[in-house]
């Protein structure tokens, strides 16, 4: 199933910043965790995920660098920040409060 | 992979203005889609397939570009106005940061002097030993006349016009006139009566000015018997007397016998020299002009300046004093012809009077240069005195002669202790005082305060370190020219090259602990030991001499040059490899872009570093050098054993005259 765009656009940076609070990563592990973890549901063009992550780093949420990856290979590394953490938390909460709240209006009209 | 390829060229063909965050954002995105495109075979589809899916699932090449555009344009600005800043702002204050230090170069000289183990400084450098203390502002004509004088006879006769009666600058004039135009010029003056005639004028005019000096009418003598052609004195071999011990070995001195072309000329000398032992006192006034000097300049406020006062004490020239102790030797081989032509008693009376000259000298005296020469002056009149009572048969004078003869100079370490070359002063000097100190040795050190010596080094050493660290300056400085000009070559036969040379810059963290660990580090360490051997050289005599602080310093600085090169390319190699240039040109190209900046960053730190300890250092030694009592001036320092010398010709009754043989009797 594809997601309309405007859907998937506000939960990129909530996702992203979960998948890295649990470990630094690079950019095609990230692609690779949400497929598995969403059994292929959520099919991202894996391009716009670079801008969401330069964007996040540009924000101070995210920290880089470059080192080896388990294959051998030098890859770019994302970390979150303490900031990033505490975004972390607001966007869950936001997240909880809006889906809530949007369930209650589309679910709740129906049951 | 030509797909691949499109795509990653397609998003990153924006910032090609940065061509660093170009090639880092084309190197994740390849990577990504090397990853993608593995993950595709895997799954068993082949080459051309797995692309094509990796190029699917990455979506429209221009909204990815368009998003990254907008994501990185912040920090686009912000490395270009870094990278501006760098180039306007970080090279010119290296290369004028180089420059500054390079200017500690300057007192290459005076170091180079010091380490080639001369004893004394070239005469150029003490030509100019006022000429960077800048006069005070509103002097008036006579006052910059005054400074401007120095050794120009010109000036000091328009000073004199300018001030008759001052004595100071009368005495002054006469000692430049006797040096320039008479001292070293014996046939001259008989031949030339204006000369003459000049010198007893300006002597007659000092007297008027200054009645109670006797310098006036010793000079006059001195001239007298110079132009009477005695001064071609030579041993008396029939006149010999007991000089000053050495050691305790008594040793033979002998008089001198004058050769008169003029002896007529002698008496009218004599009659002056007569005349002067009536005066109080006998002063060339050195030590007055000097302070007065001092005071219509602005106080030092450099180490050099400091150093050169110093210097300046030790070696001003006082032909004056060499005058007056021929005079002495004159007179008394005067009343040794007397004995011989039969005038016993006014042979006498010149020899009951002779030592009064130099108690004149000596009590008033300001300066242990006076008193050293008064000392020799006392010595050469009362044992010569002796000898010649003897042969008078005045057997008791003679002994009295000598025996205060042998008490001023035989009381070690009470009065004057005349320095033995090889004695334990000589070898403390040799060890402790450096250059500075040797050279002002033994006139103006105190004995009894040694630390002197000590500060004068601790001044030499700083005069080592700013060489030292002027010249590590001058080698970074020609480094990072060379490194520039380098690359400019390589940015100019690179023109061409489609997307031009890359530049790889190794990022700031890097650069910060490559500052820190090439250069911060090093020089701690160097102050550190450094204050460690002052600190041992002042307490247990560590012989801490300038030349071994060059080369420690040239030492630190090869230290810190070569960590940052070592540091500086490995850090650009490590950035290469990052960024998977493994082309050797690029890479070479890379390197050099990387340590021009490290080079930079690494000149900035050291120079504000040791700015910043030269700054302390200079300071500290000045303020040592500078404490009220470490000028030569008697009334103002602790030369204890001097001032009780002076306090015993004070006290000497009859200005040090032996006493008549009727009042002993």
């Amino acid at each position: 199933m594809e997601f309309r765009s405007d859907l998937v656009k506000g939960s990129v940076a909530p996702i992203v910043l979960k998948l890295l609070s649990e470990r630094e990563r690079y950019g095609y592990e990230i692609v690779k965790i949400v497929n598995e973890r969403t059994q292929g549901a959520f099919r991202w063009k894996e391009g716009t995920l670079y801008p969401c992550l330069h964007q996040l780093e540009a924000d101070g949420l995210l920290s880089s660098v470059w080192r080896e990856a388990e294959s051998g290979k030098q890859r770019k590394y994302y970390r979150i920040t303490r900031k990033g953490r505490a975004q972390l938390a607001s966007r869950t909460q936001e997240w909880a409060t809006f889906s809530k709240a949007v369930n209650a209006l589309l679910m709740g009209a129906t049951a | 992979m030509k797909r691949m390829d499109d795509v990653v060229q397609a998003v990153t063909y924006r910032f090609r203005p940065d061509a660093e965050l170009q090639a880092e954002i084309a190197r994740e995105l390849r990577a990504h889609l090397e990853d993608a495109v593995a993950a595709a075979r895997a799954e068993g589809k082949d080459d051309a397939q797995a692309e094509e899916a990796a190029v699917r699932a990455f979506g429209d090449p221009d909204e990815v570009a368009e998003k990254l555009w907008q994501a990185n344009r912040r920090r686009m600005r912000l490395r270009a106005i870094a990278k501006w800043t760098g180039r306007l702002v970080l090279m010119p204050a290296g290369i004028f940061l180089a420059l500054w230090l390079c200017t500690a170069m300057l007192e290459f000289e005076v170091m180079r002097t010091a380490l080639s183990g001369s004893s004394k400084l070239s005469p150029p450098w003490l030509e100019n030993l006022y000429s960077n203390l800048p006069p005070r502002p509103s002097l008036n004509d006579a006052q910059r006349l005054a400074l401007e004088a120095n050794s120009s006879l010109e000036k000091w006769d328009q000073l004199i016009l300018l001030c008759p009666d001052n004595p100071v600058y009368r005495a002054r004039h006469y000692i430049v006139f006797l040096v320039r135009e008479i001292l070293g010029k014996e046939p001259l003056l008989p031949s030339n009566p204006k000369l003459f005639d000049r010198a007893v004028a300006l002597l007659d005019a000092g007297e008027k000015a200054d009645p109670s000096n006797a310098f006036w009418n010793y000079m006059k003598a001195d001239l007298l018997m110079y132009v009477s052609g005695a001064a071609k004195q030579e041993e008396d071999l029939s006149f010999t007397y007991e000089g000053p011990a050495r050691g305790n070995k008594p040793t033979t001195g002998y008089g001198e016998r004058l050769i008169f072309a003029d002896r007529a000329m002698f008496e009218r000398g004599l009659d002056e020299y007569r005349k002067g032992l009536t005066k109080p006192f006998y002063k060339s006034y050195a030590v007055e002009l000097n302070e007065e000097l001092r005071a219509l300049r602005e106080s030092p406020s450099t180490l050099l300046q400091e150093i050169r006062l110093f210097a300046e004490s030790a070696t001003v020239l006082l032909p004056d004093l060499a005058r007056m102790r021929n005079m002495s030797r004159g007179i008394m081989a005067y009343a040794a012809l007397l004995i011989k032509e039969g005038h016993p008693q006014e042979a006498e009376a010149l020899i009951r009077t002779a030592p009064v000259a130099g108690v004149q000298l000596g009590a008033t005296s300001r300066w242990v240069i006076d008193l050293l020469v008064a000392d020799a002056m006392r010595q050469i009149t009362l044992r010569q005195g002796a000898a010649l009572c003897e042969r008078l048969g005045k057997r008791d004078l003679a002994e009295q002669a000598l025996a205060l003869a042998r008490k001023e100079s035989q009381q070690e370490g009470k009065f004057l202790q005349k320095v033995d070359p090889n004695g334990e002063e000589a070898k403390f000097v040799g060890e402790h005082a450096g250059l500075l100190g040797s050279l002002i040795f033994p006139l103006v050190v105190p004995w009894s305060d040694r630390s002197i010596l000590i500060d004068l080094q601790q001044a030499e050493r700083f005069l080592a370190e700013r060489t030292a660290l002027g010249s590590l300056a001058l080698s970074y400085f020609i480094v990072v020219g060379w490194l520039g000009v380098g690359t400019l070559w390589n940015l100019w036969r690179h023109r061409k090259d489609t997307g031009g040379p890359k530049l790889y810059f190794i990022g700031w963290r890097r650069l910060g602990w490559i500052a820190l660990i090439a250069v911060a580090l090093p020089l701690a360490a160097y102050v550190i030991l450094t204050r460690a051997f002052a600190f041992g050289s002042a307490h247990y005599g560590i012989n801490y001499q300038p030349a071994r602080v060059v080369f420690e310093m040239y030492g630190a600085a090869l230290l810190i040059f070569g960590l940052s090169l070592f540091l500086g390319w490995r850090a650009a190699r490590l950035s290469c490899r990052e960024a998977g240039i493994n082309d050797r040109a690029e890479f070479r190209m890379s390197v050099r872009r990387s340590l021009l900046p490290v080079l930079v960053a690494c000149f900035l730190l050291v120079g504000i570093v040791s700015q910043a300890y030269l700054r302390y250092g200079e300071s500290s030694a000045v303020k040592a050098l500078s404490q009220p009592g470490r000028r030569p001036v008697l009334d103002e320092t602790d030369y204890v054993a001097w001032k009780d010398y002076r306090d015993y010709l004070r006290a000497l009754p009859d200005h040090g005259a032996l006493p008549a043989d009727e009042i002993r009797r």
